[in-house]
Formats: structure tokens, C-alpha cells, sequence
């Protein structure tokens, strides 16, 4: 017996306007999925800002999921940290789907839904009311301790209620199944999992020198530059102190924070005063649209994306660097450690000041390696994170968990 | 405020920290105070001892309701972690259920479809 109607497929996710590294994901691949699947969009974005989005598909609250959930063959949840999911975690209760999980790691996410939900994912995960063990999380969530909350990643029921599980690299894989077998409950079969590359378009190269007139950046520069969302994770303090070690050599090299630098990261600027480099260092702040960031990065001779520690996450900024052809510093740690090694340069978890600065020093002085670990990362992206891949990759996933539950015996 | 050890009201012992006439002081002030509302203060610290005596009691027997319920309260709680994760699995069964569903009555329209072909031919 053979099924061979297109499927029709309930998406849940945000969508610009909301602001999200998902929202751009999805936006990004629900074109190529389109070519494989009847899609509906369920999202609290109110009307898509993206004029093609709302063009192409229905788009409704994720309220009116409880209506319309029969229509579709399956439900497709792109999940990930962040309170934008909050009517998604709802929905996930009672109607289970294939889960798209950014981040195998949902704390900030469930507390700042609702601290109450918080306390009941947490006591699911822990299988007593532990009261003790919430004040400390709750402590450890203030605190941004993510080693204390790696502990538990609070991904309990989802991996418990869904259908299949979508991850973007081993490292996010490696938390599921480990949290699964940690955990002392008697559980449902483990559902499928699978690893797809996060999907990333490769736009057209923008010439350096045109983009540094545009940012009013010397054309003669060495730059380093952090994108996205500057938070401590990121370890801004560490790249400026490495940074400092290179201006003997290299006067004339600047140090770019192209993005919004988040309160809790503090006064860079005044750290870099300190430093001696108050001339040194520009932040650009939030870039918007998207073309504007590709020109800004593309500014850059280098780009720093470094971890304190990692939650399973992906860097969609890392990519977007590398798609750039920009050849970026990483820490040896979770996705990032997944990297091809001719495609970025990596420094150990635990390395410091001196080891970063060795390997800024080492690109600065080569143009040759800049330029072939630029063109390698670029080639990777190209490869392995074509949209149309991965959406191939998803529809062989999803007709695969339909197919399994459809033709297995109740 | 622990209800077991509630004090009881005393009157007042009239203290004097003056070198030498302190004892003297003390003295007059407790015979002065001896005259005029010792009886009337008495009767007073009598009633508010009793109804101390009253409220004490009344706060001991609302703890231990309250140690009560929290205990309850542990138990249901415990017992909603439990029902939690038994919705979860209820919850996928029912999800795969109607998979099955929409995948069995496509595959029934679908034989129907072809067989009618059939017959057409």
C-alpha cells in the first residue's frame, strides 16, 4: 500500500516580527519545504513581516491549532530557548509533533513564559517536588549559570511527548540521549532523531572596501569583528584582552562588536579605556536589514565566535560569517567543535588570553590563510547547509516518522 | 513566633541604675505604684494571659492543620508529576493514533480510487 499524497504539515513557529534567530530560520527554509509539503503556518506574530511569507501560506494563531489540528498529517514545532515559543510549549502538552530543537536546553525559555510552568517542567524532569532544587535553579537562571542548569536541561516531556526530534549537530544529540538515559523514569521508546545541517543561504560576496566606505571604516585596517548579540557568553572581555596583546604589532588593527551589546555584558567601551584602546574598538550596534549585516561582516578580516560554554546551540551568525567566505575563530566546544577543521580555526575550552591572541596574531599575519579558510568555510556552507538540502533532509525525516507510526500496528 | 513557649504577662519590678539611693528609689516607685494600679493592673494581666493562653492554643492547632495540608499538598503534588507524565504519553499515543487514522482513510480513498479506475477501464 502505497501513500503518495503530499503531506499536509502544521508549522509552529515564530515569524518576523517577532525577533529570533528562528524566525529568520524558518522564514529562510519554509520556500523549499513548500516543494515537498502542504505547509500552514501557526505562529503569535500576528501579520509576517516578510510581505512573501504571508503571500504564500495561511498563517494563524497557535490558538487555533486546537481547531485545526485534525487537517494535518503532522505537526512540525520549531522549538528553542526563548519565550517566543511560550503558546508552542502550551500546545506541545497535548498535541505532540515532529520537534525542531535548536537548543537541547529550555530554561530561559519556560521561566520566562511563566515561572509557574517553570516549576512544573522542572518537577516533570525531577519526578519530586523539589523545592530545594528550585530556588537553586532559579538562582542559577539569575545568575546565567549554564553549567549549573546544563545539569537538567528541562527537555523532559519534549523528548518524552514528540514524534521524531530534528537536531543541528551531534553535540545537541549527545544532551538528548544522555539526559534520557540519566533520567530514572521508566519512559516511552526514545523517538527518532536526526541531525541536519542548520540551513544557510550563501549570499554574494560584497567587496571589502565597498563595505568599509559604507561604515566609514579605514580602508587600510586590520579588523576583528564579534557579530549578533553581544552577551558575556561570547566572551567579549577575553577577545578585547587578546586584542590588546596585537597593538604593538599591528597598529593599525581595530576591533568591531557589529550588534546590540546586552546590558548584562556591561561597559565594553570603558573596559576598552582601560585597556589603551579606547580608539580601538567601535560597536556598531544593532544592524538591520540583513544586507546591512552581510556588509558589516563583510567588513571584517576576521571574525571571533567564541563560547564560555555551549547549551547544544548552533550559531547562525557563525555561518553567516563563513558563508560570507570569513574565516572565524571558535572554541573547541559542542557544534562548533563539529566544524571541519580547515574551515575555522579553533582554540581549546579552556584556553585563554594568550592562546587566542597566538591565533589572532597568526591570522593577522597571513592574508594567504585568511583567505583560503574564508574560501573552505564558504564551500562548507555551500555544501552542507544549502537550504534545498535541508529541506530535502526534512521531508525524508518527516515522511519517515509518517510512514512509521502510520504503518505500525496499533 | 513559636507558639509552644508563649511568656506569660509580669508587672513591671520598677528598676533604678542610681548609685547608692537606687534601692531607695525602687521602693517608693513600687509603693506608689502598689497604691494606685496594682489591683486594676493585675485583673488586666489576668484577662490578656487567658486570652494569650486562648490564641496560643488556637495558633498550635492551625500549624498542625497546616502541616497537615503541606503534607497533603506533597503528596498531591507528587501525585500531579505522576498524572503530568502520564498525560504525556497519553498524549503521543493519541497523536500517533490519529496519524494512523489519516493515514489508513487515505489509503482506503486511495484503493477506492483505484479500483473505480479499474471498473472505468
Amino acid at each position: 500500500m502505497l501513500v503518495t499524497d503530499r503531506l499536509s504539515i502544521a508549522c509552529i513557529s515564530p515569524l518576523n516580527p517577532l525577533r529570533s534567530g528562528i524566525s529568520d530560520y524558518t522564514e529562510a527554509l519554509l520556500p523549499f519545504l513548500a516543494e515537498f509539503f502542504d505547509l500552514t503556518l501557526y505562529s503569535d506574530c500576528g501579520v509576517p513581516a516578510n510581505p512573501l511569507i504571508a503571500e504564500q501560506f495561511p498563517v494563524y494563531p497557535v490558538s487555533d491549532l486546537y481547531k485545526h489540528h485534525l487537517r494535518h498529517d503532522l505537526r512540525l514545532y520549531q522549538i528553542g530557548n526563548s519565550p517566543h515559543h511560550q503558546s508552542a510549549f502550551e500546545a506541545l502538552r497535548t498535541l505532540p509533533g515532529v520537534i525542531v530543537l535548536h537548543e537541547p536546553f529550555l530554561h530561559h525559555g519556560l521561566y520566562y513564559s511563566s515561572p509557574l510552568h517553570y516549576r512544573r517542567e522542572l518537577f516533570y524532569e525531577l519526578g519530586i517536588p523539589d523545592w530545594a532544587r528550585l530556588k537553586y535553579m532559579e538562582q542559577a537562571l539569575m545568575n546565567d549559570d549554564r553549567q549549573a542548569l546544563m545539569d537538567i536541561p528541562m527537555i523532559g516531556r519534549i523528548v518524552d511527548s514528540s514524534l521524531g526530534i530534528l537536531v543541528h549537530s551531534q553535540a545537541a544529540r549527545r544532551i538528548v540521549e544522555t539526559r534520557r538515559a540519566k533520567s530514572a523514569f521508566c519512559r516511552p521508546r526514545l523517538p527518532k532523531i536526526m541531525v541536519v545541517a542548520q540551513p544557510m543561504s550563501v549570499p554574494d560576496s560584497d567587496e571589502m572596501p565597498e563595505c568599509r566606505a559604507r561604515f566609514g571604516l579605514p580602508q587600510d585596517a586590520l579588523i576583528f569583528g564579534m557579530a549578533g548579540f553581544i552577551h558575556p557568553v561570547k566572551e567579549p572581555y577575553l577577545a578585547l584582552q587578546a586584542f590588546a596583546r596585537l597593538r604593538l604589532d599591528f597598529p593599525q588593527a581595530l576591533f568591531l562588536f557589529v550588534g546590540e551589546v546586552l546590558q548584562e555584558t556591561g561597559d565594553l567601551l570603558a573596559f576598552a579605556r582601560d585597556l589603551g584602546l579606547a580608539d580601538k574598538v567601535i560597536i556598531l550596534g544593532r544592524v538591520e536589514p540583513l544586507e546591512r549585516l552581510h556588509q558589516a561582516i563583510s567588513a571584517c578580516d576576521v571574525i571571533l565566535n567564541l563560547r564560555r560554554a555551549t547549551i547544544g546551540e548552533t550559531s547562525a551568525i557563525a555561518l553567516r560569517a563563513m558563508a560570507l567566505g570569513k574565516p572565524i575563530i571558535v572554541r573547541n566546544i559542542g557544534w562548533f567543535g563539529e566544524l571541519p577543521d580547515e574551515t575555522c580555526v579553533k582554540i581549546g575550552p579552556e584556553d585563554g588570553v594568550e592562546e587566542l591572541a597566538a591565533v589572532m596574531r597568526a591570522l593577522a599575519i597571513s592574508p594567504e590563510m585568511r583567505l583560503r579558510l574564508g574560501q573552505e568555510a564558504r564551500r562548507y556552507v555551500e555544501r552542507e547547509c544549502d537550504p534545498r538540502r535541508v529541506a530535502r533532509q526534512y521531508a525524508e525525516f518527516l515522511w519517515d516518522v509518517y510512514l512509521s507510526i502510520g504503518q505500525s500496528r496499533v | 513566633m513559636d507558639t509552644q513557649r508563649l511568656p506569660l504577662l509580669r508587672e513591671h519590678d520598677f528598676p533604678s541604675s542610681v548609685p547608692l539611693v537606687g534601692p531607695l528609689i525602687r521602693l517608693v516607685r513600687r509603693f506608689l505604684y502598689w497604691l494606685t494600679a496594682k489591683w486594676a493592673v493585675w485583673f488586666l494581666i489576668q484577662q490578656q494571659n487567658q486570652i494569650n493562653q486562648i490564641i496560643g492554643n488556637w495558633l498550635r492547632e492551625q500549624e498542625s492543620l497546616l502541616r497537615e495540608q503541606e503534607s497533603l499538598l506533597r503528596e498531591q503534588e507528587s501525585l500531579l508529576i505522576d498524572l503530568n507524565r502520564d498525560l504525556t504519553l497519553l498524549a503521543r499515543t493519541v497523536a500517533e493514533i490519529e496519524i494512523r487514522q489519516r493515514y489508513l482513510a487515505k489509503s482506503v480513498e486511495a484503493n477506492r480510487a483505484a479500483d473505480q479506475t479499474k471498473r472505468d477501464a
